[in-house]
């Protein structure tokens, strides 16, 4: 299962990473999201005890909760200036 | 061995696609060297085989069900394995000449792999190994037959050849699932046990798709938009033998099922004169041997479904003779093709003359196909006839008379083609320019095959023998000859062939056969109905994101249905392996992924996979965090993805290499990071936490005393930044009255809406309540507590006048303001009171009329995070819905 969870976290990442950069500000939105889970699940993993019964030190889960909180407020923050129209590519005011 | 075998011919095939430009035409050889490897293993290890000792191997697969990837080579799997190995072999040796030089890598490649696939499905001994392998060629086959991609007629027939593969293909399975449920194994080898009618239905039809019979035999003729090399490969030799060799497979299985033999033969025969009756209407070469091999392989599985030992060895014989000479047939038609621009049988006369190799391979193949002495063709029809003579089988006028029209058909198609090529008007043609000999030869071989099998009957016969011995029990030994006396069969060998030839004389003289149930079309307007209901482009863009939105809802109940019971159980296995799946599907599509909308519900799609992945993980507080997320984040998106509807998807810039190469280092960075840390045994804290929580009135969750009591500061640092994120949405965005037009989430107001929400409300308001004081001791918190309660407030605002969130423009405001005042107090108190600051206190309280009551003062933290999160979601929501945004 662990590697698994390193090949999600590894894919979650990278394409987190990818779609930060892009120009389109949306894309960069979901990126953000896309790395925000690759990090929390990465934090879980770190943390993973037992190997039988594999459970979530709680820390850690704690520390993702946190994360996961604070990922939510930034991305509002985020999506709300893309969707955004600024002055340069306002489109028609009418009837759209 | 086998498996390792399945492998040479990817890295073999890869060495090929690899190389295709740099090698040109001699990336051929690169493709060769797996097929041939594996007839030299094949040849190794025959006398071992053929002795009655097969060749076992595998691997461990998914030991939790019982599967394994088990390998078996006994005598009928050696039989293919030739048959598949030399006839791709001579396939890749044509394609050399075939493709152009640059295309010559590509082309061979995709016929190596083919070439593997179907290694793996022969010698399968899982039931579940070989399904893999057979979805595999049916996947590997539609790459092929697309292979000039530019060409729509060669989309839409590797389209039409890939829906009705992958449907039989599906039902196969339904089916020998049943079988492997009711046998208790999934092993061939082991398995024993009448096959339902219903299972056997199911693999029936599976096979019936794979082998072009009738019903599903319309994929086949349209496929013949195919390069020459993949027809002469899959369409004659490799693809469509896997049902004839499924239905030999499958005898030891059925013997005690009645129904079994009535249902394939009479699928065998249908598609036998209904291929022989089209063969003999169409004019395009290429068509008429699609025709026929539906025909033939219709033959097959009626000679495999009766069982019988010379009905088995019928089928074995009529499998290697069609291999030979329709795979050659199909090469010398792709040479006259490419030689005399034309397959249309009516322009072909006096094709001998101008590409003369070509014309006598044609010949001597046509010679097998009628079934003329002494070729192999005769020994397989031979057979055949002597088999219905001994079978005890129902109906036995009706089947003979069904076999003697479909044999009297492939004699007459044959005649025709010899008639056509020799007598027509004169074709035209560069004479000069002969058919170069790395194209003739691979033909040549395989026609010389058909005869000089024929006439050396020995080796057929031993691997013939050895099949029947292993797959009908109380078997007794074949015997397979030229000669067997004066009998029944021979008359009727004879009587076939000398009454097909006169038909091919007599219909042509009449000109072809005229249509009429048999003319294809019912077909045709079945398919363009199809295509028109699957063509996205004709979609609206809502239909579509509900059809990725469904497609996704599907695929996460799926993944999570096994919740519902035990997680420890075998099916957690699969659970994971599924929601590993999705993330990893779902977050690389989201990059490549231009539509906005369909981006939104991809990445909630990676959201629940993440919150299976936390439940799976135990940590449920965690889970249900996120998927309320998951929610404010759909809906934000798709908001914020409906305002930029008007806006480009992005210029389409190419894919900047050094991104692709940061991201992925920075992802693997991150992974390696990970996986280092996950080796350590982590020297936790928590062990502390858990000591010390456990004082006090009630046993409060571990995770929650971190969070607001422990590691409180975290959790004011958490309510800044929410704040702050609330905060600089208000700024950035100014309520302004004038702007105020164009709502989306009230765009449409539903009386049903209106009033659910409003009975709901109230109900949802106090489940959010509820969730605040739970997560003290069990799930729930602040988060959550705070994202019901916006959630709530915001459908409310859907539901009715917009009015309601812009007459009260300042209420995210109050409402995180009110929370913090109480955090602040409250904390001040705890601090005045002397303890630790924010540490967690319980007040024991005792109310009239309810009882004891028993608060702690790390409760505030959770009003304060519910108050903050209900004001971030107000905002965002609210905002989100108005033009300003």
């Amino acid at each position: 299962m662990t590697l698994l969870l390193l090949a999600a976290i590894a894919v979650l990442s990278a394409t987190g990473f990818y779609l930060v950069f892009d120009h389109d500000l949306f894309r960069t939105a979901i990126g953000f999201v896309l790395l925000g889970h690759g990090v929390n699940l990465s934090i879980l993993v770190a943390s993973l005890r037992g190997d039988v019964e594999v459970t979530v030190d709680p820390t850690g889960q704690a520390m993702v909760l946190t994360a996961v909180v604070i990922t939510t407020a930034a991305l509002s923050l985020l999506a709300a200036l893309a969707g955004r129209e600024s002055p340069e590519t306002e489109t028609d005011e009418e009837g759209r | 061995m086998v498996l390792s075998l399945v492998a040479l011919h990817v890295v073999a095939a890869s060495v090929a696609f690899a190389g295709s430009r740099r090698l040109g035409r001699a990336a051929w050889m690169a493709a060769a060297a797996a097929p041939a490897s594996t007839l030299a293993w094949a040849i190794a290890n025959t006398r071992e085989i053929l002795s009655g000792r097969p060749t076992t191997g595998g691997a461990e697969w998914v030991p939790s069900l019982g599967v394994s990837a088990a390998t078996r080579v006994d005598e009928l799997s050696l039989l293919m394995i030739y048959v598949t190995a030399t006839v791709g072999l001579a396939a890749i040796v044509y394609s050399r000449s075939y493709a152009a030089p640059h295309r010559v890598g590509l082309l061979s490649g995709g016929l190596t792999v083919f070439a593997g696939a179907m290694l793996g499905l022969v010698a399968a001994d899982d039931v579940f190994l070989l399904w893999v392998f057979w979805e595999l060629t049916t996947v590997i086959s539609f790459a092929l037959i697309a292979f000039d991609r530019e060409r729509s007629e060669a989309r839409r027939a590797a389209t039409r050849a890939l829906v009705t593969n992958s449907a039989g293909g599906l039902a196969m399975l339904a089916g020998l699932v049943m079988t492997v449920t009711r046998s208790g194994t999934s092993l061939m080898s082991e398995m024993s046990g009448a096959v339902s009618p219903l299972a056997g239905g199911l693999i029936l039809a599976g096979i019936a798709a794979k082998s072009a019979q009738v019903p599903f035999q319309s994929w086949l003729p349209s496929a013949m938009v195919a390069p020459t090399p993949v027809s002469a490969y899959l369409h004659a030799a490799a693809m469509v033998k896997a049902g004839p060799y499924l239905v030999l497979r499958l005898i030891p299985l059925v013997a005690g099922a009645a129904f079994w033999t009535p249902a394939v033969v009479v699928v065998g025969l249908v598609g036998a004169v209904y291929g022989g009756v089209r063969a003999m209407q169409v004019d395009d070469l290429k068509e008429i041997l699609a025709h026929t091999t539906t025909a033939e392989v219709g033959l097959m599985l009626a000679f495999a479904g009766i069982g019988t030992s010379e009905a088995v060895a019928a089928a074995l014989v009529l499998l290697v003779a069609h291999a030979c000479f329709k795979a050659s047939l199909f090469m010398v038609a792709g040479t006259i093709d490419h030689h005399l621009g034309t397959r249309d049988l009516r322009r072909l006369g006096g094709v001998g003359r101008i590409v003369p190799g070509a014309g006598a391979t044609g010949a001597v193949a046509l010679v097998s196909m009628a079934g003329v002495p002494p070729s192999i063709g005769f020994v397989a029809e031979d057979e055949g006839f002597r088999a219905l003579e001994s079978a005890h089988i129902g109906a036995p006028a009706l089947v003979l008379a069904g076999v003697v029209v479909a044999t009297v058909l492939k004699a007459s198609v044959s005649g025709r083609l010899a008639l056509a090529t020799s007598r027509s008007p004169a074709a035209r043609g560069d004479v000069s320019a002969g058919a170069g000999a790395w194209s003739i030869a691979p033909a040549a071989t395989l026609a010389g095959a058909g005869l000089a099998l024929g006439l050396v009957l020995t080796p057929v016969d031993a691997v013939v023998d050895g099949v029947v011995g292993t797959l009908v029990s109380g078997a007794s030994g074949v015997e397979l000859a030229l000669w067997h006396g004066f009998g029944p069969a021979v008359g009727w060998s004879m009587g076939t062939l000398l009454v097909g030839m006169a038909a091919a004389v007599w219909v042509r003289s009449w000109g072809r056969l005229p249509g009429s149930p048999f003319s294809g079309a019912g077909a045709e307007r079945i398919w363009r109905a199809i295509e028109r209901w699957a063509d996205p482009s004709r979609w609206s863009r809502s239909a579509m994101t509900m059809t990725v939105a469904a497609g996704v809802a599907v695929a996460s109940l799926g993944a999570v249905w096994p919740l519902v019971g035990d997680l420890r159980s075998r099916g957690e296995d699969v659970v994971v392996v599924a929601v590993a799946l999705l993330i990893c599907v779902a977050a690389p599509a989201v990059a490549m992924i231009r539509r906005r909308p369909a981006q939104a519900l991809l990445v909630s799609a990676t959201g629940l996979g993440m919150t299976i992945t936390y439940f799976l993980l135990g940590a449920h507080d965690l889970a249900m965090t996120q998927l309320l997320v998951e929610t404010l984040v759909l809906v934000v998106l798709l908001a914020v993805a409906w305002r930029l509807r008007d806006r480009a998807q992005g210029a389409s810039r190419p894919t900047s290499i050094a991104r692709i190469a940061v991201a992925s280092a920075a992802g693997l960075g991150i992974t390696a990071a990970v996986a280092m840390a996950a080796t350590v045994e982590p020297a936790t804290v928590s062990t502390f936490y858990e000591t010390r929580a456990m004082t006090g009135v009630e046993i409060p969750s571990v995770v929650s005393a971190i969070l607001g009591d422990f590691r409180a500061l975290d959790t004011l640092g958490e309510l800044t930044v929410v704040v702050a994120a609330t905060i600089a949405i208000l700024v950035l965005f100014p309520w302004s009255r004038e702007r105020g037009t164009e709502p989306v989430l009230t765009g449409r107001r539903s009386a049903v809406l209106t009033v659910t929400v409003e009975a709901m409300y109230p109900a949802v308001l106090l489940f959010a309540v509820f969730v605040l004081l739970n997560g003290h001791t069990g799930i729930g918190g602040g988060f959550p507590a705070g994202l019901i309660a916006s959630v709530a407030l915001v459908l409310r605002h859907a539901a009715h006048e917009p009015q309601i969130l812009e007459d009260r423009p300042h209420l995210p405001t109050r409402v995180i303001g009110v929370g913090l005042v109480v955090a602040a107090l409250i904390s001040a108190v705890s601090g005045l009171a002397g303890t630790a600051l924010l540490e967690n206190r319980e007040v024991a309280t005792s109310i009239p009329l309810l009882g004891e009551l028993s608060l702690s003062t790390s409760l505030t933290f959770e009003v304060a995070i519910a108050a903050a999160v209900a004001g971030l979601g107000l905002t965002v929501l609210g905002r989100v819905d108005r033009r300003g945004l």
